[in-house]
């Protein structure tokens, strides 16, 4: 088993979680609250990820973060080597990939807080940022929870973007999904199969986990 | 000139109605005013208005000579800002706070 892929997979999908944290919950934050009559045109931009195929965002990625680009050009000049290609590279395209496996369920948290606690809260003069860690996230931990655990295991297993963005180098951007494929290229089938099965008890796992929290009441054996 | 809460303003909910406000209530001495009107007619939506829940699309809120809403200068004063006490008919409970939190909640916004 490819150990090394295997730490870049995990660094990957915990360092994506964590920022889609950071980002996503303004971003769902201001998607639930705004009044702006225009909001839906940056819905349909945070949710694109889920239609438009990998390899399709991994170009877009890949063209707007290459050395052609005022970005990539800026980043090589501060930092001296280009993007695309780099465990850093990988990480924003993998943020960007995932970003409406987060702000969805954010977002969907977020709408369910009765509005009236908002309000009360509002006019007892506790500021927007106040009231938003003080009432807004207690109430929607399971949202939030379960937002950071789906963009971190959809990071587990992404493919194309990976490879369009990131490539496949060795300690560096060849993650999990990559080595199976490489390994199955081999004709390796015996270690595909075991990282394959890896792949599959995380995944597994961490649905788990999610459809757990999202549980009413923990009930081992339910009454009759 | 005495302290007065003046309102004249229009809320417009598109494609349904429109509700228009217009009082002045003079604060000193302060006083009781109560509204009076059918349903629908727009008392609640008058009081959102002031407390800063709802923002009217024409018109002017002031209290005093602080103004609160001022649509053609686009001024829409928070809710937090107008220091405006709002209880409306449905109570609301903080689920995440004790009883004592629910209390205390808002007490350490005050700023005198």
């Amino acid at each position: 088993m490819n150990w090394l892929a295997i730490a870049v997979t995990f660094k990957l999908a915990l360092l994506t979680a964590a920022v889609l944290l950071i980002v996503g919950l303004p971003i769902a934050y201001w998607l639930t609250f705004s009044k702006w009559r225009w909001k839906f045109i940056v819905e349909s931009v945070v949710a694109l990820p889920l239609v438009l195929p990998p390899t399709v965002l991994g170009f877009y990625i890949l063209v707007a973060i290459g050395p052609h680009s005022p970005v990539g050009r800026f980043y090589s000049d501060v930092v001296g080597h280009p993007l695309p290609f780099t465990f850093e590279g990988l990480l924003l395209a993998s943020i960007l990939y995932s970003l409406p496996f987060a702000v969805q369920p954010f977002a969907a948290a977020f709408e369910q807080v009765d509005r009236r606690l908002i309000e009360a809260s509002w006019t007892l003069g506790v500021s927007n940022l106040k009231t938003f860690f003080r009432l807004i996230v207690p109430l929607s931990v399971a949202g939030i929870i379960t937002g950071a655990v789906l963009s971190f295991a959809h990071t587990l297993g992404e493919f194309g973007v990976v490879l369009m963005v990131g490539g496949n180098i060795e300690g560096e951007t060849r993650t999990v999904s990559i080595d199976i494929y490489d390994e199955v290229q081999a004709l390796n089938y015996a270690g595909a199969a075991k990282t394959a099965l890896l792949l599959l008890a995380v995944s597994y796992s961490v649905l788990l986990l999610v459809y757990a929290m999202n549980r009413k009441v923990w009930v081992v054996w339910p009454q009759r | 000139m005495a302290a007065a809460l003046t309102v004249d303003c229009r809320k417009i909910f598109p494609g349904r109605f429109t509700t228009a406000a217009q009082l002045t209530l003079p604060l000193d001495p302060p006083r009781v005013l109560i509204l009076f009107g059918s349903s629908g007619s727009g008392k609640t939506t008058l009081l959102r208005c002031l407390a800063g829940l709802e923002w009217p699309e024409e018109g002017r809120i002031q209290f005093g000579s602080t103004a609160w809403v001022d649509a053609a200068s686009n001024i829409r004063l928070s809710p937090q800002a107008r220091r405006i006490g709002y209880m409306p008919q449905d109570y609301a409970l903080f689920p995440t706070h004790t009883v004592a939190g629910n209390i205390e909640y808002g007490l350490s916004d005050l700023s005198t």
